[in-house]
């Protein structure tokens, strides 16, 4: 069979960026690789057949093949729906990721065109919602294909008619999993198609792929129940936080997930490995991929690689195992100088050359394909960073000047993303830590730093100053940041659920207190957007259950007062647990409806107090909480 | 060393006698790095005139260069390094004949030259970083050309451009509307997510739903437009560009027992471009290909597995005459064995039946 089979020629250019600033160019150069013309080159997969051809498949449904010899390029396949991912059974099979299936396709008569179209697996739902990419394969250890699919998005609905059970308990929330397997990493045996459902809780899981050790590595995006972009080490049978997929779990009984309590979520999901601070290292994490060219793409064999699709850049991962979990750091591999955005796809070809795909999708991206080459020689960059009982140590990839090692070199900060429904957090409880030692060892690379306070559960940005090399060369990437779970001894640190210090306790007297100035305010944000507010602003609760806006007081004599809380609610009732000193003294205080966000209300309740300093919190009761913008108590 | 000479617009008047008019040649860019004009002729000692007008969005320049030396050139080009941008990357060499310096997108410039005495093929090329490779082609002075596809002398697109059906389409893309067959899967209305729109001939066109393993719907008309759904991240449906005539209501088939079986996809063939759809019915494999004869629908059943007895009983909306064969068609349905092919012919009434 003979059909549409065009060939163009194009050349692979290499583009030299000359700068005056010695950069990763130097170590690196970048050649754009001319696409067919017309191709709308949003990069989908990428992979090399056996013969040493590329396949690459692209966002409206086509499967090219570079013959990087030829420099000719070669439609094999088109019509798939929006194909994600692909990887080479033979010089004549590939399978295929595409939005409704995975798909094994075939050229059977050999005319270098597919014909044959087999579905693999399609044992998944599709509402219809654009948002429910799919995404994969990864080979697994024993070849079979590991997929992970997309949850949908309430920036648009769904169809009259969906494919797969509807359930309506994964409908809500922001990003939700109305059919089944929305939200999942999922394997495919690669001779039956045979589905087996392996872990929840991924959100926008674009890329997956096994590292050097094995592990499934997928990132994820910043969202709801996301603070920041991350990457999972999947552990089967795993919940990796985001929530409307549990409702998929095979022995799920507790109803709608979203009503459960944020500290019951938490403590029943497995922990990022590694957090990319959104903003500072990566808005849009893509597909991971192992150095496994042995040293032909420069010093970082056996690492991950990952790719960032919002800025022309690729990271770099540093993991190990702290007692039996993953954690461990990110720093920037390389950046912009001639790198376009939207690094999507990437994959090494057998000269360990890097060939880079690139994306939008309508999100902030680029298009077309790259490659990324070693020159030999070696940057001065952290080849390894590891815990240590008392900071870090970084292990650079070429002997370290002495004389350039001091405390004062190296600069850290820590903080922690809160888990919640909202999208993203803030950056919480950032806090400068002082670098108490920095040491050089006998072996000349590495650099042992200790920290004045190491504290888990916080993500630690360490940044490197005028670090050189032995023959003077600076150090190019010099922000590392270690996700730091556990310490050695394995301490596990969860800041968000810590009792802290509430505030200087507030003398009482008849005077309101402001909500947002309570001494704390977790989960719930300040807002000030609805008017009518007294002070500066009034605390919107984000979550159905656990915010909390907590204020302490100083009780100067015991006795019976009144507790006025002024609020604002659209519609409904959102009742509130009224806390003293952390007990709740009323539970699911009613809070019916105001009639509008603008309009401000109060209820009253009855408080005995003690003397001296309490705390007095307001707390999410099932519903989220309405708008509270002040107390009063007399 | 200075030989070469860089002229500015307006010194050539009075340069060597033209033997005849000058050579004007527009010149401008194409996506993908290409001028727009691959080749051209003059005569040894005949005046040229380059008309550049650079309607990329990229910048590029223009260098005449001696035959056989544009690779020498493009990499002196890229070893001025930092140097280059001042020097509009045109390396000092007595091998650059002639050159526009760098011109930014928009820009017009005009390269007037009296064309050498010596005979030859004189490459022109952009040297701007990266474009060397891919972007130039070939003044013939004196010389005879070959057909553009053999020309070694032009860039491998322009080579690629010179077939007669490029012409028309400048592109490699595989979407070509017109095309037909033509297949997608995309977003349907009317059908489940798993939607496959096919384009059989110039006229009609049907809707298959691997979602439910069934014959949709058909139209008459153009294909699709797919770019609300393309044209951002599929948060759209394709539209139909077209008059649906028959619409199908349900699955075709019953099991012996009146029970509505479940299909399992499994996929499609092409044979002559043409889908041949694969689904399972418990134990019985069937495959359906949709064509057009005489200007009707003519769908092919096929059934592997154990040979038996089940009902075919389509039930559709539109003005359509329905036949079959082996077994003529009964309101109601028909009894089917899997041992043969069925063939139905869905005709529109306007057809003339």
């Amino acid at each position: 069979m003979k059909w549409f089979h065009l060939t163009a020629s194009a050349l692979a250019f290499t583009s030299t960026f000359a700068s005056a600033q010695k950069g990763m160019q130097q170590y690196y150069s970048v050649s754009d690789i001319a696409t067919p013309m017309g191709l709308d080159a949003q990069v989908g997969g990428l992979t090399f057949l056996p013969d040493g051809r590329l396949a690459m498949c692209c966002h409206r449904g086509e499967i090219y093949i570079f013959d990087p010899k030829k420099e000719t390029w070669q439609l094999f396949a088109e019509g798939l729906q929006e194909p994600l991912g692909l990887v080479a059974e033979d010089a004549n099979t590939l399978v295929v990721m595409q939005r409704p299936e995975l798909t094994r396709i075939s050229d059977t008569d050999g005319d270098g065109v597919a014909d044959d179209y087999q579905t693999l697996c399609d044992d998944f739902g599709m509402s219809g919602n654009y948002h429910e990419f799919a995404f994969g394969p990864a080979i697994g250890p024993k070849g079979d294909y590991w997929i992970a699919l997309n949850t949908a998005s309430n920036g648009a609905g769904i169809r009259p008619e969906v494919r797969g059970e509807f359930r309506k308990l994964g409908r809500p929330g922001r990003m939700y999993a109305c059919v089944p397997y929305r939200g999942w990493v999922l394997c495919v045996d690669r001779e039956t198609g045979a589905m087996r459902p392996v872990a929840s809780g991924v959100r926008s899981p674009d890329g997956i792929g096994f590292d050097a050790k094995g592990r499934l590595l997928v990132s994820d995006n910043q969202g709801d129940w996301l603070g920041t972009s991350k990457l999972h080490v999947i552990q089967p049978g795993g919940f990796h936080g985001h929530v409307s997929s549990l409702v998929w779990r095979d022995d799920w009984t507790k109803g709608d997930p979203l009503k459960l309590s944020v500290r019951k979520l938490d403590d029943m999901r497995v922990p990022a490995s590694v957090l990319f601070p959104h903003g500072i290292v990566a808005n849009s994490p893509t597909q991971p991929i192992p150095d496994d060219t042995g040293g032909r793409f420069g010093p970082f064999a056996g690492q991950t690689l990952i790719g960032e699709m919002n800025s022309g850049r690729i990271l770099r991962l540093m993991l190990e195992n702290v007692g039996g979990a993953t954690q461990g750091a990110t720093v920037t591999f390389y950046e912009n100088a001639g790198l376009k955005r939207g690094v999507h796809r990437m994959v090494f070809d057998a000269k360990g050359r890097l060939w880079i795909g690139h994306t939008a999708l309508s999100w902030v991206g680029g298009k077309g394909l790259q490659r990324l080459q070693w020159t030999g020689e070696v940057p001065m960059e952290v080849l390894h960073a590891k815990l240590t009982e008392k900071g870090f140590a970084f292990t650079f990839t070429k002997p370290v000047d002495p004389d350039t090692i001091s405390k004062a070199a190296f600069s850290c900060r820590r903080y922690y993303y809160r888990y919640h429904r909202k999208y993203g957090s803030d950056r919480t409880q950032m806090t400068d830590v002082e670098v108490s030692r920095a040491a050089i060892g006998a072996d000349r690379r590495t650099v042992t730093l200790d920290l004045a306070d190491l504290r888990p559960g916080f993500v630690h940005e360490l940044h490197i100053g005028d670090i050189k090399s032995s023959h003077g060369d600076a150090v190019v990437h010099r922000l590392v940041c270690y996700t730091l779970n556990r310490l050695l001894d394995g301490t596990v640190g969860r800041p968000q659920w810590e009792p802290r210090p509430a505030g200087k306790p507030t003398p009482l007297t008849k005077s309101a207190l402001q909500a947002e100035q309570a001494g704390r305010i977790d989960g719930a944000t300040i807002a000030k957007s609805n008017g009518g507010f007294r002070g500066t602003g009034y605390v919107d609760f984000a979550n159905a259950t656990d915010d909390i806006v907590e204020w302490t007081v100083d009780v100067p004599r015991a006795g019976r007062r009144t507790l006025h809380v002024r609020y604002a609610l659209g519609r409904g009732d959102r009742p509130l647990d009224i806390l003293i000193d952390g007990k709740v003294v009323v539970p699911a205080l009613s809070m019916p409806a105001t009639g509008s966000w603008t309009v401000w209300k109060e209820t009253i309740t009855t408080l005995v107090l003690a003397k001296g300093v309490h705390t007095i919190g307001l707390r999410a009761a099932g519903q989220g909480g309405p708008n509270v913008d002040e107390i009063r108590i007399d | 060393m200075q030989d070469h000479l860089i002229l500015p617009l307006c010194a050539l008047a009075g340069l060597a006698p033209a033997q005849s008019a000058p050579v004007v040649v527009e010149m401008k860019v194409l996506p993908g790095l290409q001028y727009s004009v691959p080749r051209f002729a003059a005569k040894p000692g005949q005046a040229v005139e380059i008309r550049f007008h650079n309607n990329d969005e990229m910048a590029h320049n223009l260098l005449v260069v001696k035959p056989g030396r544009r690779l020498l050139i493009v990499t002196a080009a890229l070893a001025l390094g930092a140097n280059g941008p001042a020097k509009s990357y045109v390396p000092d060499s007595p091998d650059v004949l002639w050159s526009l310096p760098i011109l930014n997108p928009g820009v017009k410039r005009t390269l007037r030259f009296v064309a050498p005495k010596k005979k030859g093929v004189y490459p022109y090329v952009c040297t701007y970083p990266g474009h060397g490779v891919i972007m130039f082609g070939a003044m013939y002075v004196g010389r005879k050309m070959p057909a553009i596809g053999k020309d070694k002398h032009v860039s491998p697109i322009a080579r690629g451009l010179a077939t007669p059906s490029a012409h028309q389409h400048h592109s490699l893309h595989a979407w070509k509307p017109d095309r037909r067959p033509i297949m997608y899967r995309i977003f349907m209305p009317n059908a489940s997510p798993a939607a496959i729109a096919v384009g059989l001939d110039s006229e009609l066109s049907y809707c298959f739903d691997a979602g439910t393993c069934r014959l949709r719907y058909a139209w008459r008309g153009g294909f699709v437009d797919p770019m609300p759904v393309w044209k951002e991240n599929g948060n759209g449906l394709a539209k139909l560009q077209g008059k649906t005539f028959y619409t199908e209501k349900g699955f075709p088939f019953r099991l012996g027992n009146g029970e509505q079986p479940k299909p399992e996809f499994l996929g499609y063939r092409l044979i002559d471009r043409l889908p041949e759809f694969r689904y399972r019915l418990g134990d019985l494999e069937v495959r359906e290909l949709i064509r057009v004869q005489n200007g009707n629908l003519v769908r092919r059943f096929r059934f592997s597995g154990a040979s038996r007895s089940i009902r075919f009983h389509p039930e559709w909306d539109g003005k359509v005459v329905v036949t079959t064969a082996p077994h003529a068609w009964r309101k109601g349905g028909i009894n089917i064995d899997t041992g043969n092919e069925l063939t139905v012919r869905i005709s529109m009434r306007e057809n003339g039946r």
